[in-house]
C-alpha cells in the first residue's frame, strides 16, 4: 500500500514540484494550500508523513506542528523552509520535527529524506 | 564564537564541537600546524559565522552537532547559503568507512592522524561559489522531471499566473503602505524565482523580506515587476509552447 504524504504549502510552483517528485517516487500525495485546510484533513484522514511550510495562511506551520504533537504524536514531520530562516528552523526542531528541506529542494535530497524519515516510523 | 588560536593566517578551520576536551586537543594540533581555528559549539552558530565571515578552508563538524547535525548543517550551507566548503564530519565511532553523500569523516579523539586527513581535505577544491546571475534557467525543472515537457510547461504557466497575482497583491499593499504584507508576499514568491534559478529575483525577494526599509520598498517592488516581465518575455521568445 502506498504511503500517504500530506503537503502543506502555499506556493503553487513548490507544490507542483513536490507533487511531481513524490508521485514519481511512488507515494500518494495530498495537498493543502493553507493551514486551516491542513488541520481539517489531519482531523479526518490518515497520513504517514507531513511536509509543511511554516508561513501559511490562516493557521501557521508552527500551529500545525503543535496540533500533530498533541494529537497525532507518531506522525513524522518534515518542515519546508526557505533560506534565512535559521531561527525558525531551530524553533521547529525544538518542537520536535524530524527534519527540514529547503525550498527549492534538491530532488534527490527530497527522496532521501522522505525515505529515511518514513523508514524510522 | 571565539578566536582561540591565531598562530598562522594561512589555513582557516572552523571547528564545531561541544566537547571541551576534543576542542583543546584539536587546538594543540592546530598550534603545531600553524592553523587558524575558529570554534563554535553549535551548528546554528556556525551557520551564522559562515554568513558573516569569509569561508574557512575546511569545516570540521561533529556528527551529533545541534540543533542541526553535521549532515544537515552541510546541506544547509550548500543549498541555502550557496557556499561550498570542504567538510569533515567528526565522530567518536570509527566512521572513516561510513562515507555518506560524498562527505568525508574524521575520527575523535583528534590525533596526529587527523592532520593527514585535514591536509588532504584542504587540498580539495572548495572555494566559496556564488551562483551566477541570470534571468531564468530551466535546469532545475529539467533535472527534477528528467525533461518532462508537460511538467515543465505546467510549471512555467504556474509561474506566470501565480506570480502575476502575487505582484498585483503587492501593488495593492503598496498603495496602502502595508509593508508587512509586502514582505510576506515576497517571502511566498521567492521559491518561484529560485525554481527558475533567477538569482536576481531571489535577491530582490530577500531584500524585500529582510533588508528593505519602507523608503526603498517601492523601488524594489518596481524592479521585481520589471524582472518578472523580462522573464515572461524571454520565456515567450524561447519556448513557443509557453503561452
Amino acid at each position: 500500500m502506498k504511503k500517504r504524504i500530506l503537503i502543506v504549502e502555499d506556493n503553487p510552483m513548490v507544490v507542483k514540484s513536490l507533487e511531481f517528485k513524490l508521485i514519481k517516487d511512488g507515494y500518494t500525495v495530498i495537498i493543502s494550500s493553507d493551514g486551516r485546510d491542513a488541520l481539517e484533513k489531519l482531523k479526518t484522514e490518515n497520513f504517514d508523513l507531513i511536509l509543511t511550510d511554516l508561513m501559511l495562511p490562516f493557521v501557521s506551520g508552527s500551529q500545525i506542528i503543535e496540533y500533530i504533537k498533541q494529537n497525532i504524536p507518531g506522525m513524522p514531520i518534515i518542515v519546508l523552509s526557505t533560506s534565512n530562516q535559521e531561527d525558525i528552523i531551530t524553533d521547529a526542531f525544538t518542537m520536535g520535527v524530524e527534519d527540514f528541506i529547503t525550498k527549492p529542494f534538491s530532488p534527490n535530497e527530497l527522496s532521501l529524506r522522505v525515505r529515511r524519515t518514513l523508514a524510522q516510523y | 564564537m571565539n578566536l582561540l588560536s591565531k598562530s598562522s593566517p594561512q589555513i582557516k578551520i572552523l571547528l564545531v564541537e561541544q566537547d571541551t576536551e576534543h576542542t583543546n586537543t584539536f587546538l594543540r594540533l592546530a598550534e603545531m600546524n600553524n592553523w587558524l581555528v575558529y570554534t563554535c559549539e553549535g551548528s546554528m552558530q556556525a551557520i551564522r559565522w559562515i554568513k558573516e565571515n569569509e569561508a574557512p578552508h575546511v569545516m570540521i563538524i561533529e556528527k551529533e552537532a545541534s540543533p542541526l547535525n553535521g549532515f544537515q548543517t552541510h546541506d544547509y550551507i550548500q543549498s541555502e547559503l550557496k557556499i561550498t566548503i570542504p567538510v569533515l564530519i567528526s565522530s567518536d565511532i570509527n566512521a572513516i568507512s561510513n562515507n555518506r553523500n560524498g562527505l568525508d569523516f574524521i575520527n575523535k579523539p583528534f590525533s596526529k592522524e587527523s592532520i593527514t586527513t585535514i591536509n588532504s581535505k584542504i587540498k580539495e577544491v572548495g572555494s566559496p561559489n556564488e551562483l551566477d546571475d541570470k534571468d531564468y534557467s530551466l535546469d532545475y525543472l529539467i533535472n527534477l522531471s528528467d525533461g518532462n515537457e508537460e511538467f515543465i510547461l505546467t510549471s512555467l504557466n504556474i509561474f506566470r499566473d501565480s506570480v502575476a497575482v502575487k505582484l498585483a497583491e503587492i501593488n495593492e499593499a503598496l498603495l496602502i503602505n502595508q509593508f508587512n504584507t509586502i514582505r510576506e508576499i515576497a517571502h511566498n514568491i521567492k521559491p518561484s524565482f529560485e525554481i527558475l534559478e533567477s538569482t536576481i529575483g531571489r535577491d530582490l525577494c530577500n531584500d524585500l523580506v529582510y533588508k528593505a526599509t519602507e523608503n526603498n520598498i517601492p523601488e524594489l517592488v518596481q524592479q521585481l515587476h520589471e524582472l518578472y516581465t523580462t522573464i515572461d518575455l524571454q520565456l515567450k521568445n524561447d519556448i513557443p509552447k509557453y503561452a
